[in-house]
């Protein structure tokens, strides 16, 4: 007979790390022979719930979160617990996350801070003044146009200047940027000109508009910023509408291992294919959870690593992870028969009969479950 | 390692021999491995060329720690 300790070396590979410890502290004051029972128990009980080869894993991840999915509102409301904004949430957000929409119907960013910044309030708040994208709209204290004359003047709001940290010096460089050939600005006070040389009614509204969006400080696209507090670990940290998470990574107050958007592509392409996979499971489970619905996160991980196998992200779909599919009747059966079959002949495509789909259509054993053992008979 | 967040602890590009070993463990080719794109800020981290493979070590809510590995890909 072995002993305890032997045999905890032996299953350490075996088992995930967290089962282990609990195994390996639960038989610390048990004799040789008890912990041996207990042991092989644990280690029998563990391997039985593996997953067998050839479960259809895609199934039941289909059927598990497809059916709690049924009991989803459709449509929900602005919710009062998130002030100043709404977010896409229940089914519509399902729906983005599995088609790896471009933009999220409302991009978000979470932005955590490295220590001393997150500790009060006041010290998160000036890390969100330095992030909010400030337009020279949100300076203005009246804006006026004078369309006889072609001339737009807006005066600028000391308060608001104050607030933002910002000096007339500064705004005064930024604004003269936009200096064109038939546009003349001119500085007096805290009143700024802008005149057009041939002034037309269409034109002066053109520039106006084009003036007033001029970004003056902040991370571009950060249209909003509100500060959260997290009681459980004792921090602030900064929700935005609008992302921009390059930039917001560059800041040195951000904590960029915990930082991220939700606009999937953006955090392929800043973060990796890697934390791409994470985001999109942790949005589905978020998105079930929101309702109520129990289903366990793995189905989230089967979800999320299928679309991220190929090392971009693919949406759930005939444009993604089923249009990429080598069988040309597996293709067909999904959607648009007639013109998958059709391109498919066209380019001369050949049909192995290999997969779950085609082998349905060709009356042939599924390679499932048991279909998966191939034997060859001896005779 | 300033970059690597959102669930990846470690990243290491497997030395060849180990890559190998761990295919004929596996029974697998190299491209039947989950892919990687080489301008993938994770790749680009430890500097992996196509045809490496990526250790990858996650963190899983069920499994602790749980190790993947990716096929480098031009891209």
């Amino acid at each position: 007979m072995i002993s305890k300790q032997e045999l905890l070396a032996k299953i350490q590979h075996i088992l995930p790390k967290p089962l282990y410890a609990e195994i390996e502290n639960a038989v610390k004051d048990l004799d040789d022979e008890r912990a041996l029972r207990l042991i092989y128990r644990v280690l029998r009980l563990y391997l039985n719930s593996l997953i067998d080869p050839g479960e259809a894993i895609g199934i039941v991840t289909a059927q598990s979160i497809g059916e709690p999915g049924t009991q989803m509102i459709l449509r929900s409301f602005h919710y009062a617990g998130l002030r100043e904004f709404s977010m896409a949430r229940g089914l519509p957000r399902l729906i983005e996350v599995v088609d790896a929409r471009r933009t999220p119907s409302t991009p978000l960013m979470y932005i955590y801070l490295k220590p001393p910044h997150n500790k009060s309030r006041e010290a998160a708040e000036a890390v969100a003044k330095k992030i909010q994208q400030v337009t020279l709209e949100m300076l203005a204290k009246e804006v006026d146009v004078d369309y006889i004359s072609g001339a737009i003047t807006i005066e600028l709001d000391t308060e608001q200047l104050r607030y933002r940290g910002l000096n007339i010096k500064e705004v005064e460089k930024i604004v003269s940027k936009a200096r064109g050939k038939d546009l003349s600005i001119s500085f007096r006070g805290h009143t700024i000109t802008v005149t057009l040389t041939s002034p037309d009614i269409f034109k002066l509204r053109k520039v106006r508009d084009k003036i007033l969006q001029i970004k003056v400080a902040g991370i571009k696209g950060v249209r909003k910023v509100v500060l959260q507090y997290d009681s459980k670990a004792d921090e602030w940290f900064i929700v935005t509408e609008g992302t921009n998470l390059e930039a917001v990574l560059q800041l040195e107050e951000v904590d960029a291992t915990r930082t991220y958007s939700n606009d999937l592509h953006e955090v392929e392409e800043v973060l990796g294919i890697e934390a791409a996979r994470a985001l999109v499971a942790q949005e589905i489970k978020r998105v079930l959870d929101e309702q109520g619905l129990d289903v366990d996160i793995r189905h989230m991980y089967m979800v999320a690593d299928t679309m991220t196998w190929s090392g971009r992200l693919r949406p759930i779909g005939r444009h993604g992870v089923v249009g990429a599919k080598e069988s040309p009747l597996a293709r067909a059966a999904f959607e648009v028969t007639v013109k998958t079959l059709i391109e498919a002949s066209v380019r001369g495509e050949e049909e192995a009969f290999k997969g779950v789909v085609e082998s349905i259509i060709a009356g042939k054993y599924i390679p499932i479950g048991t279909g998966i053992v191939r034997l060859l008979m001896q005779f | 390692m300033s970059r690597v967040s959102l669930g990846v602890r470690e990243v290491s590009v497997i030395p060849k021999e180990e890559a190998k070993e761990l295919l004929k463990r596996l029974r697998i080719r190299p491209w039947q491995l989950p892919w990687i794109r080489s301008s993938d800020p994770l790749a680009k981290l430890v500097d992996a060329k196509p045809g490496d493979v990526l250790k990858i070590v996650r963190e899983s809510p069920t499994a602790g720690e749980f190790v993947v590995y990716r096929l480098v890909v031009p891209g």
